[in-house]
Order: structure tokens, then C-alpha cells, then sequence
């Protein structure tokens, strides 16, 4: 007769091994529960790890160019601010040109709001955000212009051109006797020295904008230079003006300057808007691709979360499962133990 | 007849039961002795002619047999060397003269040369190995020999002959001519290795490479290489070519060898014997390459550890490193009559005219018993048998003793007539 | 039949019962031994009233057999398992916060981060210390490789030892079997030995035993390579001392049969060939790969037009500064890679260099005019990291495809191997325990049976001794009627 037996060491080392499986799963249960994620990712994704590792990382970048973006979106707002103050400012000086035509106003006053104008746009423009200045294009560790004053090299450059052309400085009585005709020539002559390639004497700044990344794939520029036109325009109108205000010229002159900045100004208003309207566009860019990036995120998040998050509810029961498990198999071991036929050979 | 005659019966009586108790004392005496056979008084009447009306005693005879057939009880022991046939047969042992005799004392021990001697100073015999197998000589102690194991004794077998079984895959893939191992280039690739050692003359281990290649559908190429010649490492190329090479052809219903397959592999063992596989089992099916037999034989050679004997009676020497070799066969003896055996000093018998001519045999043949290692077969005295007899004995004595002094007490009566 | 007999079978039955008691006691001294085999007296009745002791050995072959190759499997994969275990620890570290990936991914937001403010020299050095931390983790993954490597060779070794002892030991059980079964001594203890070694042998390399006449075993592996045949073959293994990146480990001979590691391997030794040569190589090209990709995504262009090769920028190798050859694998790259010295502020570099280019020589000046928020160069380093370029397919991942994701990929080309490893172990493992438990039931002892059979045992003891009495008491009353 075969009868099939339990030998006595498979019956404790069962019990061990079983014992020491349910710790094991114990273990990693509680790890599950106290982080909510799975306690070894890669052997539960397994080739999947990849993708994990990929949203992992990719939630992190679209984080950082969240904040990235902030960097970008205050630099445009300070930039919309700033150029909405230039707006205003040459919408001033306009009135006063306009003034200025119908003789409402005298020189003096233009020469002297021209001076303000130019004052506050060489604040507004050399003004920075985090060390950065504002309208630096890319050169941004360099103040973008240079204030326009006795001895800087625009306005040097201007008063060479100027004597160059009539023999005398604006000052000289002698300017009296500029004709309209003449001056006009001559504020021909000077435009290179604003519109043209004479600006680097102005302007430190360089033409190409700052480029930012705002989104995974997307690059915007994020910033306006000091060299756009309507501000060189601007610039030029406000130096003409004061300048050659101060000096001892005729009506005549006087009235072609005053017509020449009155065209600039125009057309300067114009452009600081269309100037505006584009950091607006940037900024709308900027805002739209957080929003997006947001989104992003949050998808991630999710994303990662189904990959290898677990339910905690799920995961405390397998832990008190368990436990139950590992308590059951102590009254068990104890209750083997007494169960021998040694106990009942005395 | 005669008051005389009846008392003479008296008398030839008492000498009877005084011969039964002779055989008791004698059974009781040697109820220890080892193979010890009783004895036992047997009587017979002897009659005179009488007439109708005048009975005339006569006498009684004794014969005293012995129970030389009837197996004692066995005891174990042990000694390897304690020796018991349980079942007929004796074994043949010899006198220090010379004298062959027979024995079912096996109490043997090696004395200094080797030899192995019983209790009683008998040698036991039987038929050596290196005399080639043995056979018994069926009438004759012709061909034996002490059994003599010395202890310092070398032995070797060289390898004559072994089988090999194995599966070949079926979808192995085929190897190109000149990268058969059988070419021996550096280049060679095999399907499957496997090794085997086998014994030179010496008894020295060789290691003989096998090498099993398929070399075109249903062929492969057997290539048996001295490993003792392989290159380090890998093997190829060997120093010196292959031993031999053959190639079996399998049957592509089957999977078995072809009827006109090569079925087994000759060469000589290098430094040894002409030696051949049996490849004939081989077999080619969809299944990895598994060994599923393999054996040569042969020995190396070492001195003997161990005695050690078979229940057919085959001394094996048990050797240092393992093998085992048959060294004698005891052969074990009996007759027709084995009771008739005449009984020597020292448990031995002789045989006589009345048992018949010794007829030699080997253990668990021909009706032989099987010799039993580490036993003893003790007396088959019964003691208590042997008291009951005495006493039975002593009482037809007395018995006896009263008839011869009856017929005494009756002359008495009739001497007494005449006064 | 006699007194006397009667006397001697109630003696031989003491001694036999004393003997099926010695097995009893033994059984029990030997329960808690797993290579125990439960031993058996079986009386046989040779001759009238002699019964001998027969010593029966509880075996089965057939679960020994599946026992020893669920060993084997489980040996191997787990030996797999753990080396992979510790390999990912040394090159991902806890939860992958260590691995090249997240490397890379600080990498890239760094530079995002400096790309947003290119002026500020401390985010530059910020970005070229996360190009740092990219080197090392590369250079640490290369020497953790190279390191597990060398222990999985020093395994190999050792084990090769382990295996050419415990096939001496299982010679030596043999023999005595061997020799046992031809003289019919008792073999039970050489048996066990023999089992014994023969499970070890099987954690060890996978086998397939056959035995011949006599009960002399045999083993192969499983692939048909002779471990012994009367007596062990030789299994040799050169130790290789310092890897060459790259390059396959030497091979175990067994018997001049090479032994095969592969994804399924069996038996430590395969297990540990395995992770030396496969998934440890794996790992070594991939980082190589990785490197690679790492020094072409940062790699210096000509801006001057005039046809300047490529250079290698923010990271430099042996080869440098010439770039290594775009989708081949370079063995030892991930070793080789360093943080190009121009770049590192603590090496007399500068990390504004990160920004402008110019690393080897004003013509791969990006930014000549030298503005702060250049960020052109920048950006475009993060586009290449992205960029899908071709790959070696030697180092077991498909191209072409971009540097950040091939080292997500590698990550999930190990956790697969990962996983798989432990999945294996943990099947074979449950089918270990269940064949050894199995073979336990099957072969093992039960120490309530053995005491039951030790009533047995002193019932019949104490009828045997009574036995004796009684014939003693007879042959008394008959020798008083002697008298």
C-alpha cells in the first residue's frame, strides 16, 4: 500500500517560505500605501519604465518652461508698459508739435517738451528687468542708449553735420538766416544719422529680438529693441526738435523742423502702436503656451499617475490582507507545533 | 530358544542405547560448533530362525546416520569472510596436506599468505579469474585452487568494448566538408561532444572525444579524437588525427539507423586494446542532442581495499578507486547422497562409495544454495531433541538392564534345581 | 522445526528489530535534512527463520529530475536577477534618480532655463554643471558596468571552482555507490552524497543524468556537454581581469563544449554569462551610444561658411575634438566622455561659452558681437537633443531616434530584461519550492511516522524477549526432568 505522506520538513519549511513570501509582499504593500506609487516601477512597467521615464521627464521640462515663461511674460508686460509710455509721450510731444505749427506754442516750449520727450524715452528704454535691460534686443548687458547730451556721439555726430552744412553751429545768429528749403535738405541729410546705420550711435542694443522657448516646440521672441523704427523716428523727431529749437533759426527753418517732426512723431505713434500690438501678440503667445503647457502637465500628471500610481484603498486592504495572512500563519506554526505525536508518547 | 539368547538380546539392546547416547553426547557437546551436522543412531533388528513353537530372540544393530543434509540455522556475523550456504552444497576446502574435502563451516579467515582458513585449519577453494571465466568442473576438484587474496595485488582491465546511445537533432544544421572534425582543422564545428574514458593496458585513463556532426540530411559523421592530442581550449585541431570516423546513416521515417548504416566504431585504444563501439542505438529525432547511454568497460588499476563476496559465490576484489573485480569463484559441491558423506575431524566430509562421486557446481545453479557473506550456519543440533533422546535412551537401558536381569535371576532358578 | 531454532529466530528477530530501530533513529536525526532520503528496513525471510534486513532508500527520480532542473532555471535567472538588481542600483540609483535620463532631462532644463535668461552667468554654470552631472552619470554607469561585469567573471570563477569540486565530491559518492550496489552494501549514505552534490551541480549548470549498469551516474548538461562519465571532465575558464568595453568575457568549456548564456539561461553560471555578456553589454553600448548622441547634440558648427568640420563642444572624448562617426557605435565612449575643460569655470573655462559657441576657435563663434541674451544656440542644443538622429542597432534599440529618448529607451530596454529576470526567478522559484516539496513528501521524513513505526518496534521487541523467556522456561522444565 502506497500511501502519499507529508514529510515533516516540507510542513515547517512550507510554512517558513510562505511566511517569508507574505513579509516580502508586506513590505512592498506598505511602501505602496505610504507613497502611493508602485514600490518597484521598473519590474512592474518593465519595458514601459521608458515611458515612464519620458513623462517623468517631460512633466519637469513643461514645469520649467512654465516658469520660464513667467520670466518672458513679465519682460513683455514691462515692455507693453514701457512702449505704452512712449505711446502717451509722443502723443504729448505731437500736441505740442501740433501746437507748435499753428504758433501756439513758442520754441522754447517745443524745445523744451522735446527734451522731456527725449529724457523720458532714453529712461524708458534703459530701463531693466532682472539685470536684463528691457530694450537690449539680445545685447542686454549693455545700456541700449545713450542719453543725448553734450559730448555723446549722436548728438557730436549731429553738430558736425550741422556745421558741416551751414559753416556755424545752430546757435550762431547767423542760423537766423537758414531758409525753409535749406533745412529741410539738411534734415535729409542727418536721417541716415537716426533711421540709418549713424544710430549704432545711439543705440547699443541689436536688432534681433529675444528669443525664448515657450513651449515644448515653439519659440517666440520675447522682447522689442531700442532699434525698432518708430522709435528711432521718435528719437530723431525729439532731437531735431530740441535741438535746433534752442537755436537762433529763422520761421522758415523752424517750421520745416517743426513739419519734419510733426511727420516723424505721426508716423513714430503709429509704429509704437503696431509695436505694441505685436509684444501683445508675443504676450498672448506666451499666455496661451503656459495655458497649454498647463494643460500639458496636468495630462502628465494624470498619465504618470495611471502608469504607476496605485490605489491606496486597494493597497491598504492588500496590507491588512496580509497582515490577517501573516497572523494566520503564526497561529498556525504555534498550533503545528503542537501537534506531534511526541506530545502523546510519555 | 535359550535364557542365554534372551539375555544376550538384553545386552546387544543396552549397547544399542549406549551407542544413542554416545551420538547424543556427542550432538550436545557440539550444539555450538559451527556446521556441525547430528548424528543420530538408527537400529535394526536382527531376527534367528525360529519355529512356531519356540521363539528365539535375537538382536538389535545399530547404523548411526547423520543429518548431513539438513540446513542448521543461519547466524549472522560480522566478518565478510564468515561464509554460509544456505541451501544445498558444501564448500570445497582443502587439507594442509592437500586433501580435498567438503564443508559447510564457513567460519574463514585470510591466514599470512592470503589464503582462507576455516576454524578447523581448512583452505577454502575455488576457481581463479585469471585462469579465464570459470566453469565448473562438473566431477572433479580439477582447476581449483586456495583462494588466495593478497592484499598488495594489482589489477587493471584494458577496454575492449562499449556502447554509446544517444538522439541526434533532426534539425541540426549541416556542416560544411572541410569543417568536418574528421578534417581536423582549426576550423572544425561539431553538432555535438560528448567524452568517454576508457582503460589502456596499463589501466591508465584515456579520454576519447566523440564528435557527432551532421553532415548532410540524415548523415552524421562520428569522429572519435585522443583528447590527450587536443589543442587547449577548444580542441582543434588535434595533434594527431582522429582514432577513426564512420558515419551513420538514419532513417528518415524512424529516426533509427538504416538498415545498411555503420552501427558501431573499431579502433585501438592508444596504448591499449582493440576496442568497439556499439553505436547501434542511436537515433535521430526533433529533439536536442541527449545522451542516454553510456558505458565501457574495463578497470584501473589499484590495490584491493575490500573482500567482498557475491551470493553466487564471486569473490570480487573491491579496489581503491572503486572498480571492482572479479578475482575467484567458490564453487560449492555436493553428491547424490550427501548424508552418506563420511564425517573427518573439523567439520569436514569425505565423500564415500555409498553417497556417490562429488558433483561440482556454482552457488544458485543447478539446485545449488546461495552463499551467504557474513553468516554462519550453526548446528542443527537440537538440544532439546537430544535430551528427550537421552532420556528415552536411559530408560530403555534400564529397560534392557532389567530383561538381561531377568534372564539372570531365571539362570539363577535354574542352577538352583539341581542342588 | 526446534526449540532451538525458536531460540535463535526470536534472536535473529531482536537483532532485527534493533536494526529497523537504528533506522528509525536515524530517519529521525536526519528530518530536518532536505538531502536526507528517508531509509526503510525491509525484512526479507531468506532461510527458515532468518529474516535479514534489507535497507531501502525512499527515491524518486522523476521529481528529483524536474527538482533539479526547476534549480537550475531558478539558479539562473535569480543569479540574472540579482546581478541586473545591482546593476540598476549603480546606474539608475534609487527610482532611476541616478540614470542618464534623468541626467539628461536636468540637462535640458538647464539649458531651458538659461536659454530664458542666456546673461545670467550663473544659470550658464548651472547648465554646464547639469552637463557635468550628464558626464558622470555616463562615466558612473560605465564603471558600475564594468564593475559587474568583473564580479560576474569573478562568479563564473568561483562557481567553475564550485562545480569542479562538487563533481569530485559526486565522483566520490558514485564510486561508492557504484561499488555498494555490485557487492550489495548498504549505498543510502553515498546515494544522498551523490543527490546532494547532484543538486548543487544543478544550481550551478543545468543537467540531464542517466544512469548505467550499477547505478553509476552520469551527467551532462543540458545541451549535451559530458560533466562526468566515470570521472569528472575538465571544465575550464580563463578569468578575465579588466574588460575591454565592449568585448564578450571568456568562455566556460565544459568538457571543450562552450557553456550558453542567453535570456532564459539556466544554472548560476549561464545566469551569470548572461549578465556579463549580455544584458551587462547591453547596458555598456547603450551609455557608449548615449554618449555618443550626447557629444553630436552639443557639437560645434562652423559659422564662418567656410566648411569647417563639426567639433565636438560641451562634451569631449579621447577622439576629440573631432566628432566620433555619426551612427556607430564607439565602444568605451561612456567611459571616454568628459566635460570639455573650455567650459568648466573650475578649469580655467567659461561657461558663457555654453551660449556662444566658439569652444574650438573664433570660427565656431556663434556670438562674436557677444550679446548676453544670444539665445539661438541654446535653443537649438535642446531642439538637437530632440532631434531623431540614426542609431547602432548593435546596442539593441531601434533608430533613429533622439538622444533623450534613447535614454528612456535604454531604461525601458532594462527594466524589461529587469522584469523579466525577476518574473523568471519568481515562476521558477514557485516551481523549485513546489518540486522540492514534492520531492520532500515524496523521499523526506515524517517524524510522527517514525515514532508510530517505533511502537511497532518495541511491541514486536518485547514479544521477542518473551519469545526467549518462554523457550528458556521450557528447556528449564526439561533439563529438571534430566535430573
Amino acid at each position: 500500500m502506497k500511501i502519499s505522506q507529508t514529510s515533516t520538513l516540507s510542513l515547517s519549511q512550507n510554512l517558513r517560505l510562505s511566511l517569508l513570501r507574505t513579509q516580502n509582499e508586506l513590505s512592498a504593500a506598505q511602501v505602496e500605501v505610504t507613497t502611493g506609487r508602485l514600490a518597484d516601477r521598473g519590474l512592474a512597467l518593465g519595458a514601459r519604465s521608458s515611458l515612464s521615464v519620458t513623462l517623468a521627464r517631460d512633466l519637469e521640462r513643461v514645469r520649467n518652461i512654465t516658469d520660464t515663461n513667467a520670466l518672458a511674460k513679465s519682460r513683455l508686460a514691462a515692455t507693453q508698459n514701457a512702449l505704452g509710455d512712449l505711446g502717451s509721450r509722443a502723443q504729448g510731444f505731437l500736441s505740442t508739435l501740433t501746437a507748435g505749427v499753428g504758433g501756439d506754442a513758442g520754441p522754447s516750449v517745443l524745445g523744451g517738451d522735446a527734451r522731456a520727450t527725449l529724457e523720458m524715452m532714453t529712461a524708458v528704454l534703459n530701463s531693466a528687468l532682472n539685470g536684463e535691460y528691457l530694450f537690449a534686443g539680445i545685447n542686454t548687458d549693455v545700456e541700449p542708449l545713450t542719453p543725448w547730451k553734450p559730448g555723446s556721439p549722436a548728438k557730436t555726430g549731429f553738430d558736425a553735420a550741422f556745421v558741416a552744412r551751414f559753416g556755424f553751429p545752430p546757435g550762431d545768429p547767423a542760423a537766423s538766416g537758414i531758409s525753409k528749403a535749406d533745412m529741410q535738405g539738411f534734415l535729409a541729410s542727418v536721417e541716415p544719422q537716426f533711421l540709418g546705420a549713424g544710430w549704432a550711435d545711439w543705440s547699443a542694443a541689436s536688432d534681433a529680438p529675444i528669443q525664448s522657448r515657450i513651449a515644448l516646440n515653439e519659440t517666440a521672441p520675447t522682447s522689442v529693441s531700442a532699434n525698432a523704427d518708430p522709435i528711432r523716428k521718435l528719437a530723431m523727431a525729439a532731437s531735431t526738435v530740441s535741438e535746433l529749437m534752442a537755436g537762433a533759426l529763422g520761421p522758415g527753418a523752424r517750421e520745416a523742423v517743426v513739419e519734419r517732426a510733426v511727420a516723424l512723431v505721426s508716423e513714430a505713434i503709429a509704429g509704437l502702436g503696431q509695436l505694441q500690438s505685436d509684444a501683445g501678440i508675443s504676450q498672448k503667445r506666451v499666455s496661451e503656451a503656459t495655458l497649454r503647457l498647463e494643460a500639458q502637465a496636468d495630462l502628465f500628471e494624470r498619465h504618470i499617475g495611471k502608469l504607476e500610481g496605485v490605489d491606496p484603498y486597494e493597497a491598504s486592504t492588500r496590507v491588512s490582507q496580509l497582515m490577517d495572512q501573516i497572523e494566520m500563519s503564526y497561529t498556525l506554526t504555534a498550533r503545528l507545533g503542537e501537534l506531534s505525536l511526541m506530545r502523546f508518547l510519555r | 530358544m535359550s535364557l542365554y539368547g534372551m539375555m544376550r538380546t538384553g545386552v546387544s539392546g543396552m549397547s544399542a542405547q549406549a551407542n544413542r547416547l554416545s551420538t547424543v553426547a556427542d550432538n550436545i557437546a557440539n550444539s555450538g560448533t559451527t556446521g556441525y551436522k547430528r548424528s543420530r543412531a538408527e537400529f535394526a533388528t536382527m531376527v534367528l530362525p525360529s519355529t512356531a513353537g519356540q521363539y528365539a530372540s535375537g538382536a538389535v544393530t545399530t547404523a548411526v546416520q547423520r543429518s548431513i543434509a539438513s540446513q542448521g540455522v543461519l547466524q549472522y556475523t560480522t566478518s565478510a569472510t564468515d561464509l554460509a550456504v544456505n541451501g544445498d552444497g558444501f564448500f570445497i576446502v582443502q587439507s594442509p596436506s592437500g586433501q580435498p574435502f567438503l564443508t559447510r563451516a564457513g567460519a574463514f579467515v585470510p591466514d599470512g599468505s592470503g589464503r582462507f582458513v576455516n576454524a578447523a585449519g581448512y583452505q577454502l577453494m575455488g576457481y581463479n579469474f585469471a585462469n579465464g571465466e570459470p566453469a565448473a568442473t562438473a566431477n572433479g576438484f580439477d582447476g581449483l585452487e586456495p583462494v588466495t587474496i593478497s592484499a598488495g595485488a594489482l589489477a587493471a582491465t584494458p577496454s575492449t568494448a562499449g556502447a554509446f546511445t544517444a538522439n541526434f537533432p533532426a534539425d541540426a544544421a549541416i556542416v560544411a566538408a572541410a569543417d568536418l572534425p574528421s578534417a581536423n582543422a582549426a576550423s572544425a564545428s561539431y553538432s555535438a561532444k560528448s567524452s568517454l574514458v576508457v582503460y589502456d593496458n596499463l589501466g591508465g585513463e584515456k579520454l576519447l572525444d566523440l564528435y557527432f556532426t551532421k553532415s548532410a540530411a540524415g548523415a552524421w559523421e562520428v569522429a572519435v579524437f585522443d583528447k590527450s592530442q587536443a589543442a587547449a581550449g577548444t580542441g582543434f585541431p588535434y595533434a594527431s588525427g582522429p582514432l577513426a570516423t564512420t558515419t551513420l546513416n538514419f532513417d528518415p521515417t524512424s529516426g533509427a539507423l538504416t538498415g545498411a548504416s555503420a552501427d558501431s566504431i573499431a579502433f585501438t585504444v592508444p596504448g591499449g586494446a582493440a576496442f568497439e563501439l556499439d553505436l547501434g542505438d542511436m537515433s535521430q529525432l526533433a529533439s536536442p542532442y541527449a545522451v542516454l547511454d553510456a558505458g565501457v568497460n574495463g578497470s584501473p588499476p589499484s590495490a584491493i581495499e575490500e573482500i567482498t563476496i557475491a551470493q553466487d559465490g564471486t569473490v570480487y576484489g573491491q579496489f581503491g578507486n572503486g572498480a571492482l573485480k572479479a578475482l575467484y569463484r567458490i564453487p560449492l559441491a555436493t553428491a547424490q547422497s550427501p548424508d552418506q558423506f563420511i564425517a573427518v575431524n573439523g567439520n569436514v566430509f569425505a565423500e564415500s562409495p555409498e553417497s556417490g562421486g562429488v558433483r561440482i557446481g556454482f552457488a544458485n545453479e543447478q539446485g545449488f544454495g546461495g552463499v551467504i557473506s557474513g553468516a554462519l550456519e550453526s548446528s542443527n543440533v537440537d538440544i532439546a531433541e537430544e535430551l528427550t533422546n537421552m532420556i528415552e535412551s536411559q530408560r530403555s537401558y534400564t529397560a534392557n538392564s532389567k530383561v538381561f536381569q531377568t534372564g539372570s535371576e531365571l539362570m539363577d532358578v535354574l542352577v538352583n534345581l539341581k542342588r | 522445526m526446534s526449540l532451538a531454532s525458536a531460540l535463535n529466530i526470536a534472536q535473529s528477530a531482536l537483532g532485527s528489530v534493533s536494526r529497523q530501530t537504528s533506522i528509525v533513529s536515524r530517519n529521525v536525526t536526519n528530518a530536518g535534512d532536505s538531502d536526507y532520503h528517508r531509509r526503510e528496513a525491509a525484512l526479507v525471510s531468506t532461510a527458515p527463520g532468518l529474516r535479514a534486513t534489507e535497507i531501502r532508500r525512499a527515491a524518486d527520480e522523476l521529481l528529483l529530475r524536474r527538482n533539479l532542473s526547476a534549480t537550475s532555471a531558478w539558479s539562473g535567472q535569480s543569479a540574472l536577477r540579482d546581478g541586473l538588481e545591482r546593476l540598476s542600483l549603480n546606474i539608475h540609483g534609487v527610482d532611476g534618480g541616478a540614470s542618464v535620463a534623468t541626467a539628461l532631462g536636468k540637462l535640458s532644463e538647464a539649458l531651458q532655463t538659461f536659454a530664458s535668461s542666456p546673461s545670467n552667468r550663473t544659470l550658464a554654470t548651472n547648465a554646464v554643471e547639469a552637463g557635468r552631472a550628464a558626464v558622470g552619470a555616463l562615466n558612473t554607469g560605465a564603471q558600475a558596468v564594468q564593475t559587474i561585469r568583473a564580479e560576474a567573471d569573478a562568479g563564473i570563477s568561483t562557481a567553475v571552482g564550485e562545480l569542479r569540486g562538487l563533481l569530485e565530491e559526486f565522483g566520490r559518492a558514485n564510486d561508492e555507490v557504484v561499488l555498494g550496489a555490485k557487492v550489495g552494501r548498504d549505498v543510502s549514505d553515498a546515494l544522498d552524497q551523490r543527490d546532494a552534490a547532484l543538486k548543487k551541480i544543478a544550481a550551478l549548470v543545468p543537467v540531464s543524468t542517466f544512469t548505467r549498469a550499477g547505478n553509476d551516474a552520469v551527467i551532462m548538461t543540458a545541451d549535451g556537454a559530458t560533466l562526468f562519465e566515470t570521472v569528472p571532465r575538465e571544465i575550464s575558464f580563463a578569468p578575465t581581469a579588466v574588460f575591454t568595453p565592449g568585448a564578450a568575457g571568456n568562455a566556460v568549456l565544459i568538457d571543450g563544449v562552450p557553456l550558453k548564456g542567453g535570456p532564459n539561461a539556466s544554472g548560476q553560471i549561464a545566469g551569470l554569462i548572461e549578465l556579463r555578456d549580455g544584458a551587462a553589454l547591453g547596458v555598456e553600448r547603450q551609455l557608449d551610444e548615449m554618449a555618443r548622441l550626447m557629444i553630436a547634440a552639443f557639437r560645434e558648427t562652423d559659422q564662418t561658411g567656410s566648411g569647417l568640420p563639426d567639433r565636438a563642444g560641451l562634451f569631449g572624448w579621447s577622439g576629440g575634438p573631432a566628432l566620433p562617426p555619426a551612427g556607430t557605435l564607439q565602444p568605451g565612449l561612456a567611459g571616454a566622455i568628459r566635460l570639455n575643460a573650455a567650459f568648466d569655470a573650475g578649469a580655467g573655462g567659461d561657461p558663457l561659452r555654453l551660449r556662444d559657441g566658439g569652444a574650438n576657435g573664433a570660427a565656431y563663434n556663434a556670438n562674436p558681437a557677444g550679446n548676453a541674451s544670444f539665445s539661438a544656440l541654446l535653443i537649438r542644443y535642446g531642439d538637437r537633443m530632440e532631434e531623431p538622429v540614426a542609431v547602432d542597432a548593435r546596442a539593441g534599440l531601434a533608430g533613429p531616434v533622439s538622444a533623450s529618448a534613447y535614454s528612456a529607451a535604454a531604461i525601458g530596454w532594462f527594466e524589461a530584461a529587469r522584469a523579466r529576470a525577476t518574473d523568471g526567478a519568481a515562476t521558477t522559484e514557485a516551481l523549485m519550492v513546489r518540486t522540492g516539496e514534492a520531492l520532500s513528501n515524496a523521499t523526506g521524513v515524517n517524524v510522527d511516522h517514525e515514532m508510530s513505526l517505533l511502537l511497532d518496534l518495541e511491541h514486536a521487541y518485547e514479544a521477542s524477549a518473551r519469545l526467549i523467556k518462554a523457550v528458556d522456561e521450557m528447556l528449564a522444565a526439561l533439563l529438571a526432568m534430566v535430573r
